[in-house]
């Protein structure tokens, strides 16, 4: 997109991304169930793209799936997140990369807040300091860590020995993206093309190769909901809203569903698992599942990285559909190899949905 | 934030133990809550017990049952120093994280969560203690217990 007069009505749908120097913060669920997806992400930064990018060990979960569900206080969460804007500060950055979707919702919406009511900006600076002698600076550049890889997508496709490409037909790669909820639909100007457009994924997708769809559903949620999935009884209901995207990007026969969000991620994964076990249905070829990549996990892939080495055994959709497809080798033995290449029992594998 | 003051009015007035709804705060408070402060992780994996979550299928199992030798194939931090994944957050950033806590009155609402909940289930008559596995926990998270099942 181009900021020139005749696109001025599309510069709400572009954002500022920082080129270097950035400060990142984790995920709680991507580091548990996607943990090469984080570990990727800033060797790729680093190694690949050339950028200097610092993690602190001392930052800590911002609160978030606890605040939507209520457990938090909303001060206690604003002081928390203030405490990561000072670690930040202290390690001498002023772009902050945020790994989680959930929390890049939540950030945005603090910063939002304090600036309609600034004294409850000066009320948590005071808890921070009275907790922690801690002060903080707001950040100059605050972004999604999808953010970084689209902006950089140009630079990774021309270091990418690998495409979203079938190596067979030479055809492209069919791909669903499937954005966070909390990525744009809350603040539609922190999200690349904003809430109706959203390109950081297509954009990702299609510039390493694939075909991108649109399908009905698209922008619905993936049904994580947070209290709705932590609580069991009310678990169908997340359930329920994945099965309606199931079926609705079913007739597409996409290759690869791509995610920017870590619970988004998990659930595409997990519940096509239960589809299969309660209705006997699976959406990919053969009786496999359709493999699900954060973008992390997608760029690490074409860079040429092992499919093992960044985790992604740790799906339980098989990804080796996909990787056939890609006409990417790799090793059967190390699949489900621990640190230091030591053989593990494998898995159970799964009544109904086909795994290799 | 209307919403967010509602239901902070809801729990510090106890209206939401009213609601089946609202009791379920508990088994939130002890999945969620008990987490944040234990581990600095809303979620870590030691506590994400397949017979919790059971949909989390085959391959989670595969990863609880071998947890240090499969993350510490990302960062060699697992549970310990370090910068990698599920790394174990330093004790002052940990101290630090729970004086938040009290300034800020979460420890106070956690700390009503449980006393609301140890009186509900004595009504009930169910079994309450303080670790995750107990009767009342188990019921609140598999259950809508209405006030006519009560």
């Amino acid at each position: 997109m181009r900021a020139d007069a005749q696109n001025l009505p599309w510069k709400d749908f572009q954002k500022e991304i920082a080129g270097d120097h950035y400060f990142y913060v984790r995920s709680c669920i991507r580091q548990n169930f996607f943990p090469g997806a984080e570990h990727y992400f800033l060797k790729i930064l680093a190694e690949n793209l050339g950028k200097d990018v610092v993690t602190d060990p001392r930052h800590t979960t911002c609160t978030g799936i606890a605040y939507h569900v209520d457990l938090t206080r909303l001060e206690t969460t604003m002081t928390v997140i203030a405490r990561q804007f000072a670690l930040m500060n202290e390690a001498g950055y002023e772009n902050l990369i945020i790994s989680c979707v959930t929390s890049f919702g939540l950030y945005n919406e603090i910063l939002e807040i304090w600036e309609h009511h600034p004294e409850l900006e000066a009320r948590i600076r005071d808890y921070l300091f009275r907790a922690t002698g801690r002060e903080f600076r707001i950040p100059c550049n605050m972004v999604h860590g999808s953010d970084i890889l689209y902006k950089f997508r140009n630079e990774l496709t021309a270091m990418s020995p690998h495409r979203l490409v079938n190596c067979v037909t030479g055809q492209p790669l069919t791909v669903i993206d499937h954005i966070g909820c909390h990525y744009a639909k809350m603040f539609p100007a922190k999200g690349v093309g904003g809430a109706e457009y959203p390109q950081v994924l297509a954009g990702l997708a299609e510039s390493l190769g694939g075909r991108v769809v649109d399908y009905p559903e698209r922008r619905m949620c993936c049904g994580f909901g947070f209290r709705q999935y932590f609580i069991r009884s009310s678990r169908g209901y997340s359930l329920s809203c994945m099965y309606r995207k199931m079926k609705a990007l079913e007739p597409y026969h996409p290759d690869l569903i791509l995610t920017n969000c870590p619970g988004c991620n998990l659930f595409f994964d997990r519940w096509q698992y239960v589809i299969g076990e309660q209705t006997g249905e699976t959406f990919g070829q053969d009786g496999a599942g359709i493999p699900v990549l954060s973008h992390e996990e997608l760029s690490a892939l074409c860079l040429g990285y092992d499919p093992w080495d960044i985790g992604l055994q740790m799906h339980q959709v098989d990804v080796e559909p996909l990787l056939d497809k890609m006409g990417i080798s790799r090793d059967r033995k190390r699949k489900y190899a621990g640190r230091g290449g030591l053989l593990l029992p494998e898995p159970e594998i799964p009544e109904i949905m086909r795994v290799f | 934030m209307l919403i967010s003051a509602l239901r902070s009015l809801s729990i510090e007035s106890g209206l939401y133990m009213k609601s089946s709804r609202g009791r379920q705060m508990y088994a939130l408070k002890k999945i969620i809550g008990d987490s944040v402060l234990a581990t600095g992780y809303c979620v870590h994996a030691d506590a994400v017990d397949p017979l919790l979550f059971p949909e989390q299928g085959p391959v989670w199992e595969w990863v609880m049952k071998h947890r240090p030798e499969i993350y510490n194939r990302f960062g060699d931090s697992y549970n310990k120093e370090g910068k990698g994944a599920l790394r174990s957050i330093p004790g002052e950033s940990m101290d630090e994280l729970r004086r938040i806590f009290e300034i800020t009155g979460t420890s106070r609402r956690f700390t009503k969560i449980e006393e609301d909940a140890e009186e509900y289930a004595g009504t009930i008559q169910m079994d309450y203690d303080e670790t995750l596995w107990n009767e009342y926990f188990l019921a609140q998270y598999s259950k809508n217990i209405t006030d006519h099942e009560s």
